[in-house]
């Protein structure tokens, strides 16, 4: 009885030493095969945003998702931009890639760019969504708003005056 | 406070454009003639509010001056703050078109909350002093209630609420209490020199 477990313990012992020395021998022999080795490459360019609020603030940390040309409904991939409101991808063909990005209180920018076959790539205009807020806007804004206050008072005020 | 087109589901775009239209009938149903300066120049005051920002940490929040609204014009806000949202929408490209309904309810149902509440604590009141820290306070709630109130529009639109909620409630501290004590020092000052155009009445019966 004794012995049997001291035969097994030795046996178990063999065969866990056999299992070490054929795995330190693979990976000798194969280094490339490895399902845990990594190689990392410098990457440079990518299409991308960089988010702001309307006083310059940077969208930070803000939900990105990016929308494949030929798949408008799942999202190819999604994201977050940095703390900087800057956020960037790879498009992996041609057409017109989406990104949107959300920061989760009801503020949201769609925009598109289109890649060439040529891998160039254009996005739609930045004028397009870009308001001024400078005094004009502002002075313009107040003139309507009392402007038609105005209207509506004289309109108001009109037939309810009969004169004695 | 504003949502960005784009974002809310149609159902919620038409209810809310149809919550709005109601309530923008009702404020011009109870308007008078002699509001109509004080209405166009709180729409004024509202409209030019969002451009002065706070920040904090990553996020960036404005004045709203939806309570003062409310405190002051009742049920007419809900047009004024209607008109001024759309000039917002066009002229700065703050929320969108398509939203101006809902972020006009957003806006205009805690205005209208405030100002009612406000009415009622402040009936037989005339301590000048309390009636203005009850407009501070109202206008104070009043922006947190709009926060919860877009937490509760993103939320039906698949967003997770308490987090929304949260994100924007704490984005809001700093505009809660700047308007909370603008509220008081513009409600202080009315009672000096015009204290029926905050009460609707003069200050001592």
């Amino acid at each position: 009885m004794h012995e049997s477990i001291l035969y097994r313990q030795r046996m178990s012992a063999g065969r866990t030493l056999t299992a070490m020395i054929l795995l330190l021998a693979g990976r000798v022999a194969t280094p490339d095969a490895q399902a845990h080795g990594v190689h990392a490459e410098r990457i440079e360019g990518g299409q991308g945003l960089r988010v702001v609020f309307e006083d310059g603030a940077p969208m930070a940390g803000a939900k990105v998702k990016v929308f494949a040309p030929d798949a408008p409904e799942k999202p190819w991939q999604e994201g977050m931009t940095d703390q900087d409101g800057r956020f960037l991808f790879f498009p992996s063909k041609t057409g017109v890639w989406r990104m949107v990005v959300d920061d989760g209180m009801g503020h949201a920018v769609a925009r598109e760019v289109d890649i060439d076959e040529h891998g160039h790539a254009h996005m739609d205009d930045d004028h397009h969504h870009h308001h001024h807020h400078g005094p004009s806007a502002i002075i313009a804004g107040l003139g309507f708003i009392f402007g038609i206050f105005g209207l509506w008072a004289l309109f108001r005020r009109r037939p309810a005056r009969p004169q004695a | 406070m504003h949502i960005s087109d784009g974002i809310l589901s149609t159902p919620i775009l038409i209810g809310g454009a149809c919550v709005a239209a109601a309530g923008v009938a009702q404020g011009l149903r109870k308007i008078e003639d002699n509001d109509i300066p004080k209405t166009a120049l709180l729409t004024a005051a509202f409209f030019v509010a969002s451009l002065v920002h706070v920040r904090i940490g990553p996020t960036s929040a404005h004045l709203i001056l939806n309570g003062m609204a409310g405190i002051l014009l009742g049920w007419a806000a809900f047009p004024a703050l209607l008109i001024g949202l759309l000039f917002q929408a066009l002229l700065f490209g703050h929320g969108g078109i398509s939203v101006l309904g809902v972020n006009t309810v957003a806006i205009a149902v805690p205005a209208v909350g405030a100002g009612l509440m406000f009415r009622r604590m402040v009936h037989r009141e005339t301590s000048p002093r309390r009636i203005a820290l009850m407009a501070g306070l109202g206008a104070g709630l009043c922006i947190a209630a709009t926060a919860l109130f877009s937490a509760a529009v993103l939320a039906l639109s698949g967003r997770a609420w308490l987090r929304t909620a949260w994100v924007l409630l704490v984005a809001h501290v700093f505009v809660m209490a700047g308007e909370a004590v603008l509220a008081y020092f513009i409600a202080a000052y009315l009672l000096r020199v015009r204290p029926a155009l905050l009460l609707g009445r003069p200050l001592a019966a």
